[in-house]
C-alpha cells in the first residue's frame, strides 16, 4: 500500500509515492516558470503584431528566409549582392549561423509534422520559447553549484528560485521579447548550459561531460559573437583553482578535453575561423592550455625529486617559461603573427578609449558604459541580493562555487563598461540572488524544521523558552513578509518594465492622440513599402547604416552601409555625402551609384531618434577618413552650440543631411514659423521657405515625416551642373525679358577652351 | 501658316505612329521668302530629298508648340532661320527649347552679324555654352580677304566630310556673328576664326571686341548626354547657298549620318579551353579570378542602313567597382568588331563591365553590363597539401601521431616488465 495509517493513527506514506508527488510538483513549477517566461514576452505581440524588432533582428530573418530557400551549402558561400554596394560582403562567411540554422531546423522539423508554421513567425517566438529553456539550464547550474555544498545540500529551493528570476529578470528579457530575434536570444541559453556542463565535468573529471560542455560550446561559437566571455571564464577558472592548488586530474581531463575539442570545433565556423589561434581574446585559453601541461610536468617532478632540488628545479623553469613567452608575445606581435592589441582590447579597460579613437564602435547607443540606475532597472532588488550571495560561495569554497565567484566578478566588470553586456551579468545575478534567498528561507521558513522544533516541544513545555519562541516567530514572521514583499515587488517591477521600456519593435511607434487614445506611428514601414512598390528593383538606396537591414529586410533595395558595419571607410564615405554641400555630395553620390536617399527626420513629431542628431557621428567618422574636407568644428557655432536654425554655421546649412531634413518644411507652417520639436529651435517661415535642394528631388514623405525619400536627378542634359540651373533659377525669378537681354550682350568671362 | 508640300499636310492630318505632327519644322522670318538670295526653297528642298517631312513656319506671331501637353515632341527636328524676328512664336521660348532638346529633338540655329541672334535663341545656346555675338558686331580680319573660307578648314570630318581633303571648297561667309564656347565637353567647334581676326561693335562707344584671335568660332556643333543634336552656323548664308554643305550639317544634325550604336555587346564566363561555362541560375555568379570573354562590336547607319562600324582606335574595357580594376586594350577583329579574353581581378564585389566610346562628332557610345563577382566558396580553395608551405605542418602532425603511437605500444608493452 502506497498510503496507509499505522497502529498510532499516522499516515503513513510510501517513498515511492513521495518521489512521484515531488516530480509532479517541480513539473508543474517548471510549467508555470515557462509560461511566465514566454507570457511575459507576448506584449509586443499582442499590442503591435507578430513584426521582427528594431536593426538587427531584420537581417537575422532575412538571413533565415534565405536559408530555408536555399541550401545550407548555399547559404554558408552566401555572397550578397544587395548590401553594401557595390562591394558586396561575404555574408555567409561573416555571420553566426547559429541562429538561423535553429531556426531553419525547426521549421523544417514542424514541416515534417505536418505543421507548416511561417518562419516570421518562428523567428518571433523563437527568444520566448528559448527563455524558457534558459530557465532550466539555470535551474540545473544552480542546483550543481547548491548540490555540492553543505548549507544546500538536497535543497532545490535556490535552484527553482534562481530559475523563477531568470525567467522574468528584466535584463534578459530586454534582449529576448517576442521578436526581437537576434543572436543573445539564443546565446544566454546556451552560456548557461555550457557553464551548467564545464561545472559538472570538473567535478566528476569526466571526458563525456567535457565533451558536451564543448558541444554546446560549439553551439554557442556559432551562435554569438559573446562565446569569447565562455572562452575567457573557463581557463580563469582552471587558473584560479591552480593557483589556490586545487590542481588534479579532473581538472586537467575536463580542460583539455574542451580545450581540443571545443576550439577545433569552433574553427569549423567561417566567421571564426583561425582566431582560436591568432586573436588575443583566446589567447589566455590557449595560455592555460600549456599552463596545465607544465603543471602536471612539474607534479610528475615532484614525486621523483627531492624537495629542494624541486624547488630550485621550479625556479628555473619558470624563469624559462616566462622569458621565453615573453619574447615569443613581443616577436609575434612585431611580426605580425598575432594582433592582440586592437581597440576592442583597449576599450574593455578604458571606457573612453572608443569614443576617442573608434568613432563607429562609440556611435552605437548599447556600447555605451552603463549608467548605475539601469543595474536597478534591470536586475531590481537582486542586485542587492547578489553581493550576499556571492559572499555565501566564500563561505563554501567548492570548485562550482569559485566557478560563480569568478563569473561574478567578470560579469560585474563587463557590465560597467558596456550596456549591452548586462545581459551576460543577469544570469548570474539571478543565480547569486537566488542563493541569498535560499539562505533566508533555509533559516527562516524551514518547515521541517519548525515541525520537528514542535514535536520536540510538546515533549518539555518551558515559560522562559516560550517567550524566546515568541520573539523569534515575530523577527521570522517580519523577515518573510519583507521577503515575500520583495518577491511580489520584484514581479511587479519586472513585468512593469517588460511591459513599458523593452516591448516595443521600434519599426512601429506608439503614441497617443489628442484626446488620449492609443496611435500608433507607422512610418517606417509606409516608407519601406513604398520604396518597395515604386522603385526599380535594382535601385540602390543610400541611408545612414542604421537602417540597412532594415531597407534590405522590409524594402528589399539594395544597400551600401548596414549594421554590419564591417567597412570603416565605406561608412566613412556616406558620410561624408551626408555632410558636405551639394556639389561635393553628388560626386560622391555618381561614384557610389546611388540612386535614392533615406533620411530619418523627426523634427515634425519630436522622434529624437533621427538623423540630424546622429549627424555628428557622420561627421566624426567621415572626418576620420577626410579631415580636409569635413570638419565636426565647423557644424557648431562659435559659441559651441548645435544649431539648426538661422544662427547655423554654414557648414551646417550647406550639408545635404540639413537640406533633406528641412527642405519644404516651412511649407508643413503655412506662413507661421517652423519648429524643430527635437532641438527645439525656431526656424522663421522666410529661412525656411528658402531651403532648397538642387542635386535631389522629393519622392517621399512618409505622414509624420519620420521618413523622408528623395532621388538623385538625372545629369543634366548639356552638362551642367544641377547646382548651376537651381543657382540661375531662384536668381533669375522675376526678371524682365530685358534684363535678360541686357545680359546676352555681355561678353562672357570664359576660361580658355582646351 | 504655310504648308510647304502636300506630304506634311498629309502628316498633319494623320499624325504618325509616334505622334510627330512632322519630322521637320521650320520657323524662318519673313524676309527670307522674299529676298531672292534667301530663298528658303533651297533649304526645305534639302530637307524632303532626306526623307523628312516637314512644316515651315514664319517666326513671332504663331501657336507654334514644340512639346504636347505630356511633354512628348511633336517634331522631331527644328530648323530656326530667323534671327530678325522679336520672338519665334507665342509659345516658344528658351525653355522650350531647352526642353524640346532634353526630350531628345534637334535643332539647327542660324544667325548673323546685321541682326545678331534671337532672344531666345540666344539664351538658349548661352544654356550649352556658346555665346554668339550681339547685334552690330562685325567679323574684320585685315590680313587676309576678309570672310573667304575654304571647306577643309571645317574642323570635324564626321560632320562636314570634305573637311579632311587637301584641296576643298571655297565658301564666302556673309555678315558672320562669332561665338565665344564655354569649356563643355559636349560642344563639337566646327570652324574657328582665323588668328589676325577679331570682332567689333562700330557703333559702340566701349571699344571691346567679342573675340580676337583663335578664341571665336563661326559654326559649333553640340552632342548633349541623351545624343540630341544642335548646331549654330554663325553665318546664314552657308545653308542657303551651298546645298553641299546644308546637306551635310541637316543629316548630322538630323542625325541620319555620323549615328553608331552597339551592335554585339556579350560577355561570358568561359574556362581555360576558351569554353562557355553558362550561368544556371540567378544565384550563379562570376567567381573572383574568373576567365571571361568579351565581344563588342558596333553598327553605323549609312543611307539608311546599319552597317558594321569599324573604328580606327583600340577599344578599352574597364572593369570598375568604384575605381577601374582593370583597363585592357581589345583586340580587333575584322569586320570592326573587338575581342578580349581576360581574368577578373582576385576582388569580389559589384562590378560593372564598361566599353566607352565618345567620339566628338559621333554618338556617344557607353555599352556597360553589371556583374556580381563572388568570393571563393568554402571549397573552392586549394587543399592544405597543394600549398607546399604546409609540409612543416603536416611533417609535425604526422610526427606527433606516429610518436603518440610508439609511445603507446611502448607504454603497453613495457610497462609490465617494471613490475
Amino acid at each position: 500500500m502506497a498510503v496507509s495509517f499505522d497502529k498510532e493513527g499516522y499516515l503513513r506514506v510510501d517513498a515511492s509515492v513521495l518521489a512521484t508527488l515531488r516530480l509532479l510538483v517541480i513539473t508543474s513549477i517548471a510549467i508555470s516558470l515557462s509560461i511566465a517566461a514566454i507570457g511575459s514576452r507576448l506584449f509586443s505581440v499582442i499590442r503591435f503584431e507578430s513584426i521582427i524588432h528594431e536593426f538587427d533582428p531584420w537581417f537575422n530573418f532575412r538571413a533565415t528566409k534565405y536559408l530555408v530557400n536555399h541550401t545550407f551549402y548555399k547559404f554558408l558561400n552566401w555572397f550578397d549582392d544587395k548590401t553594401w554596394y557595390p562591394l558586396g560582403r561575404i555574408t555567409g562567411g561573416t555571420l553566426y549561423p547559429g541562429l538561423m540554422v535553429t531556426s531553419a531546423v525547426i521549421s523544417n522539423l514542424l514541416n515534417k509534422l505536418s505543421l507548416p508554421v511561417d518562419i516570421r513567425n518562428i523567428t518571433v517566438m523563437l527568444a520566448p520559447a528559448f527563455s524558457t529553456l534558459t530557465a532550466l539550464s539555470t535551474y540545473l547550474f544552480t542546483y550543481e553549484v547548491t548540490s555540492s555544498t553543505k548549507t544546500f545540500k538536497n535543497n532545490k529551493t535556490p535552484a527553482l528560485l534562481s530559475a523563477a528570476f531568470i525567467a522574468i529578470v528584466p535584463g534578459y528579457i530586454s534582449r529576448s521579447v517576442a521578436g526581437s530575434y537576434d543572436n543573445e536570444a539564443i546565446a544566454i541559453t546556451l552560456l548557461m548550459t555550457t557553464f551548467y556542463f564545464w561545472i559538472k565535468s570538473v567535478k566528476l573529471g569526466s571526458i563525456f561531460y567535457a565533451s558536451i560542455t564543448s558541444l554546446f560550446y560549439f553551439y554557442m561559437v556559432s551562435a554569438w559573437g559573446g562565446y569569447v566571455f565562455i572562452t575567457n571564464m573557463i581557463p580563469l577558472h582552471i587558473f584560479v583553482l591552480i593557483l589556490m592548488g586545487r590542481f588534479d586530474y579532473k581538472l586537467y581531463t575536463s580542460y583539455c578535453t574542451w580545450y581540443a575539442l571545443g576550439t577545433l570545433m569552433s574553427m569549423q565556423i567561417p566567421f571564426v575561423r583561425f582566431s582560436p589561434i591568432k586573436s588575443n581574446d583566446h589567447i589566455s585559453s590557449f595560455g592555460v592550455f600549456g599552463l596545465l601541461q607544465l603543471v602536471i610536468f612539474a607534479n610528475y617532478f615532484k614525486t621523483i625529486l627531492s624537495p629542494k632540488l624541486f624547488n630550485n628545479f621550479m625556479i628555473a623553469f619558470g624563469t624559462i617559461i616566462l622569458s621565453l613567452g615573453l619574447i615569443f608575445l613581443i616577436f609575434a606581435t612585431k611580426f605580425g603573427w598575432i594582433a592582440p592589441w586592437t581597440g576592442r582590447f583597449y576599450s574593455l579597460w578604458d571606457t573612453n578609449y572608443a569614443k576617442v579613437h573608434i568613432p563607429i564602435i562609440a556611435s552605437v547607443s548599447e556600447h555605451q558604459p552603463t549608467p548605475w540606475s539601469s543595474f536597478y532597472f534591470d536586475l531590481n532588488y537582486l542586485i542587492w541580493c547578489f553581493p550576499f550571495g556571492v559572499y555565501l560561495c566564500f563561505n563554501d569554497l567548492s570548485n562550482e562555487s569559485i566557478f560563480v565567484i569568478i563569473y561574478s566578478v567578470l560579469g560585474s566588470y563587463f557590465a560597467g563598461v558596456m550596456i549591452r553586456l548586462m545581459l551576460t551579468l543577469a544570469p548570474i545575478v539571478c543565480v547569486c540572488g537566488s542563493l541569498t534567498i535560499g539562505k533566508l528561507i533555509q533559516i527562516y521558513l524551514d518547515i521541517k524544521l519548525y515541525l520537528k522544533e514542535k514535536n520536540e516541544k510538546k515533549e518539555d513545555y518551558n515559560n522562559k523558552e516560550n517567550i524566546t519562541n515568541l520573539s523569534n516567530l515575530i523577527s521570522k514572521l517580519l523577515i518573510i513578509l519583507t521577503m515575500i514583499f520583495y518577491l511580489f515587488f520584484y514581479v511587479q517591477h519586472c513585468i512593469w518594465v517588460n511591459s513599458n521600456a523593452y516591448s516595443s519593435p521600434s519599426v512601429v511607434l506608439a503614441s497617443k492622440n489628442r484626446d488620449g487614445s492609443a496611435a500608433i506611428i507607422d512610418d517606417f514601414r509606409e516608407a519601406y513599402y513604398w520604396l518597395r512598390m515604386n522603385t526599380e528593383e535594382d535601385s540602390k538606396v543610400m541611408a545612414w547604416w542604421d537602417y540597412g537591414y532594415q531597407i534590405g529586410g522590409m524594402a528589399d533595395r539594395t544597400t551600401f552601409v548596414d549594421n554590419n558595419t564591417w567597412n570603416n571607410t565605406h561608412i566613412a564615405t556616406v558620410g561624408k555625402a551626408m555632410s558636405v554641400n551639394e556639389t561635393n555630395s553628388e560626386i560622391v553620390m555618381r561614384k557610389l551609384g546611388v540612386d535614392y536617399v533615406l533620411v530619418i527626420f523627426g523634427g515634425l513629431l519630436g522622434y529624437s531618434g533621427d538623423d540630424l542628431n546622429k549627424f555628428l557621428w557622420m561627421i566624426r567618422i567621415s572626418e576620420g577618413i577626410w579631415p580636409e574636407e569635413v570638419n565636426e568644428r565647423s557644424f557648431f557655432t562659435d559659441k559651441g552650440e548645435y544649431r539648426i536654425d538661422e544662427l547655423a554655421t554654414d557648414s551646417m546649412k550647406d550639408s545635404l543631411m540639413y537640406k533633406m531634413s528641412y527642405y519644404k518644411f516651412g511649407e508643413m507652417f503655412q506662413n507661421r514659423d517652423p519648429v524643430d520639436r527635437v532641438r527645439q529651435q525656431r526656424l522663421s517661415s522666410k529661412y525656411a521657405n528658402e531651403i532648397h535642394l538642387d542635386i535631389l528631388e522629393e519622392v517621399f514623405t512618409s505622414e509624420n515625416w519620420l521618413v523622408r525619400i528623395y532621388k538623385l536627378k538625372e545629369e543634366d542634359n548639356f552638362g551642367r551642373s544641377l547646382v548651376e540651373i537651381g543657382d540661375k533659377e531662384r536668381s533669375e525669378e522675376g526678371k524682365s525679358k530685358r534684363s535678360k537681354r541686357l545680359q546676352t550682350k555681355k561678353r562672357p568671362n570664359l576660361d580658355l577652351r582646351v | 501658316m504655310k504648308f510647304a508640300s502636300p506630304l506634311t499636310f498629309l502628316s498633319l492630318l494623320v499624325p504618325s505612329v509616334l505622334g510627330y505632327i512632322a519630322d521637320t519644322v521650320v520657323i524662318h522670318d519673313n524676309s527670307d521668302i522674299e529676298d531672292n538670295d534667301y530663298n528658303i526653297d533651297t533649304i526645305t528642298d534639302i530637307i524632303t530629298s532626306n526623307g523628312q517631312s516637314f512644316i515651315s513656319i514664319e517666326a513671332n506671331d504663331n501657336d507654334l508648340e514644340l512639346n504636347d501637353i505630356n511633354g512628348n515632341l511633336l517634331y522631331k527636328n527644328l530648323v530656326i532661320l530667323s534671327n530678325k524676328a522679336k520672338s519665334l512664336g507665342t509659345n516658344i521660348d528658351y525653355k522650350s527649347l531647352l526642353s524640346f532638346a532634353e526630350n531628345g529633338g534637334n535643332i539647327i540655329i542660324t544667325s548673323d552679324s546685321i541682326n545678331g541672334t534671337n532672344l531666345d535663341n540666344t539664351l538658349f545656346l548661352n544654356e550649352i555654352g556658346i555665346y554668339p555675338s550681339p547685334k552690330g558686331y562685325k567679323y574684320i580680319d585685315y590680313h587676309n580677304n576678309n570672310t573667304n573660307i575654304n571647306t577643309n578648314q571645317f574642323l570635324n570630318e564626321y560632320i562636314i566630310s570634305s573637311s579632311n581633303e587637301d584641296t576643298g571648297m571655297e565658301i564666302k561667309l556673309k555678315d558672320p556673328s562669332v561665338a565665344l564656347i564655354s569649356n563643355s565637353e559636349f560642344l563639337i567647334p566646327l570652324l574657328q576664326t582665323s588668328r589676325s581676326s577679331f570682332s567689333k561693335d562700330k557703333s559702340s562707344k566701349k571699344d571691346i571686341p567679342w573675340h580676337t584671335g583663335l578664341e571665336g568660332y563661326l559654326a559649333v556643333a553640340f552632342q548633349g548626354r541623351n545624343n540630341g543634336r544642335i548646331t549654330w552656323i554663325g553665318s546664314k548664308n552657308i545653308l542657303f547657298e551651298y546645298p553641299e554643305i546644308t546637306n551635310e550639317i541637316i543629316q548630322w544634325t538630323f542625325q541620319q549620318k555620323s549615328v553608331i550604336k552597339v551592335n554585339e555587346f556579350i560577355h561570358k564566363r568561359v574556362d581555360n579551353e576558351g569554353n562557355e561555362i553558362i550561368f544556371v541560375d540567378e544565384d550563379d555568379f562570376y567567381k573572383q579570378g574568373d576567365l571571361t570573354d568579351v565581344k563588342f562590336s558596333m553598327i553605323e547607319l549609312k543611307n539608311g542602313e546599319w552597317v558594321p562600324f569599324v573604328a580606327n582606335e583600340t577599344l578599352q574595357l574597364e572593369f570598375i567597382m568604384l575605381d577601374p580594376f582593370q583597363r585592357l586594350k581589345m583586340e580587333n577583329l575584322e569586320n570592326g568588331s573587338h575581342h578580349i579574353n581576360c581574368k577578373l581581378p582576385d576582388q569580389f564585389g559589384i562590378f560593372t563591365f564598361r566599353i566607352d566610346y565618345r567620339k566628338p562628332g559621333l554618338t556617344y557610345l557607353r555599352a556597360e553590363d553589371i556583374v556580381t563577382v563572388r568570393h571563393l566558396a568554402e571549397d573552392e580553395h586549394g587543399r592544405s597539401w597543394e600549398n607546399s608551405n604546409s609540409y612543416v605542418y603536416l611533417a609535425g602532425l604526422g610526427s606527433v601521431i606516429a610518436s603518440w603511437l610508439i609511445f603507446v605500444i611502448l607504454f603497453l608493452f613495457t610497462s609490465e616488465d617494471t613490475k
